[in-house]
């Protein structure tokens, strides 16, 4: 190994006989091709398919929602609401996968029975977690500057132009239970 | 998530970031090595 | 004689059994389809073996003002949307707006306090649980004209 890279190092640092614009064009082509392998591994890891190899039983819940299918087609997967947006917020979030990897070793909800027993918990954590980025999941695609009242209903009206324009509430805190079933809502600060 | 946690996450993610990079340049580094290595003089 | 007699009404009878049971079902189409007769219904006139094509859904409107009541008692409708609202014994969607304590900030109509009584009477604390399941009596309404002409008039104290 270390043999490995001793011989690595030398060759870095040895000048080449391979012209510059050869070595920049390798460098170019090698960057181009590293970013789009990185970022086709991303999306990967980002879609339906791959977040259901495990999570299957949530993934058929938003079946039945708005969320998955409605009259203009336009949807939203996993990543959209679970993934932040942003580069490093979203490393951030792949790395922090590395727990899941743990829990499913562990079998952490492995059975109907362990995942509904810790569906709370779960839906809870990710609700914490909405709350403290202000919904900027939901914020991604519903934009709240070009809200157009005109166009909702009576109550989406007065909910949206008091509460959620001063700050005080945010997407979540009322549209829990938008893409999955709910857990046991009781002593849930705000539902009932 | 505690704060704790949320902290550790945090310096890990960002330190995943510059590693990533690292580990994209060596690849990349070792595949053009091993392009030039096609083309390099061959002592006849 | 009375022999003969005998040989005769078992051949009648099994002549007319036969006759009633024509064994072989392929001759359907010679048969005529099942009249509905003369009688139309939400199906318009098709008879009644019969499919007939669809109607498009019918929508219910987004969100408009309150329903006045039909008939005293009647569970009021629900004049707005309640796709994907969740009613389970893990959550009732309804009482986040409609309960007494959330129907404050929400502008709500109040669920009745006939709601918090049980079957013999006696009030509780919480929605009881036979009044629980808010859609068992409580529905949107399509939007669509009469689907049955009718003279139906509310009570002059509804009115």
């Amino acid at each position: 190994m270390k043999k490995l890279i001793k011989s690595f190092w030398k060759k870095l640092s040895t000048p080449s006989k391979a012209a510059a614009g050869v070595l920049l064009g390798l460098g170019f082509v090698g960057g181009i091709i590293f970013w789009g392998a990185f970022n086709t591994g991303m999306d990967a890891t980002n879609s339906e398919a791959f977040c259901s190899g495990c999570h299957a039983p949530i993934v058929a819940e938003i079946r039945e929602t708005i969320h998955y299918s409605n009259r203009s087609g336009v949807r939203a997967i996993c990543s959209d609401c679970h993934v932040p947006h942003g580069w490093t917020d979203k490393i951030i979030r792949k790395v922090q996968a590395s727990k899941e990897l743990v829990a499913y070793a562990l079998g952490t909800i492995s059975t109907t029975e362990k995942f509904q027993a810790r569906r709370g918990y779960l839906a809870n954590r990710e609700w914490q977690r909405m709350k403290k980025t202000d919904s900027q999941e939901c914020r991604n695609c519903h934009d709240f500057d070009f809200m157009d009242f005109s166009e909702q209903g009576r109550r989406s009206v007065v909910q949206h132009s008091t509460a959620l324009a001063s700050g005080e509430k945010t997407c979540v805190d009322c549209h829990k239970g938008v893409a999955h079933r709910l857990p046991d809502m009781s002593g849930v600060e705000g539902w009932q | 998530m505690s704060t704790v946690e949320n902290i550790f996450w945090h310096i890990l993610g960002y330190a995943a970031m510059p590693v990533i990079f690292l580990v994209g340049f060596v690849a990349v580094a070792a595949g053009s090595l091993w392009i030039l290595s096609l083309g390099a003089d061959r002592k006849s | 004689m009375q022999k003969l007699l005998v040989v005769l009404l078992m051949t009648s009878v099994l002549a007319v059994a036969h006759g009633q049971d024509s064994g072989d079902n392929s001759d359907n189409n010679q048969m005529d389809s099942i009249s509905n007769g003369g009688q139309a219904s939400l199906r318009g006139m098709t008879e009644l073996d019969v499919t007939r094509k669809a109607d498009p859904f019918k929508r219910v409107l987004k969100d408009r003002s309150p329903y006045i009541s039909d008939y005293v008692y009647q569970p009021p409708l629900i004049p707005h949307k309640i796709r994907g609202y969740e009613v389970s014994t893990n959550a009732n969607k309804c009482l986040s707006c409609h309960s007494f304590k959330r129907s404050v900030e929400s502008g709500a109509t109040k669920i009745s306090v006939t709601h918090y009584v049980t079957r013999e009477g006696l009030v509780l604390s919480d929605v009881s649980p036979r009044r629980y399941f808010c859609l068992q009596c409580h529905v949107t309404q399509a939007d669509t004209g009469l689907l049955v002409e009718n003279e139906f008039k509310r009570v002059d104290s509804l009115q």
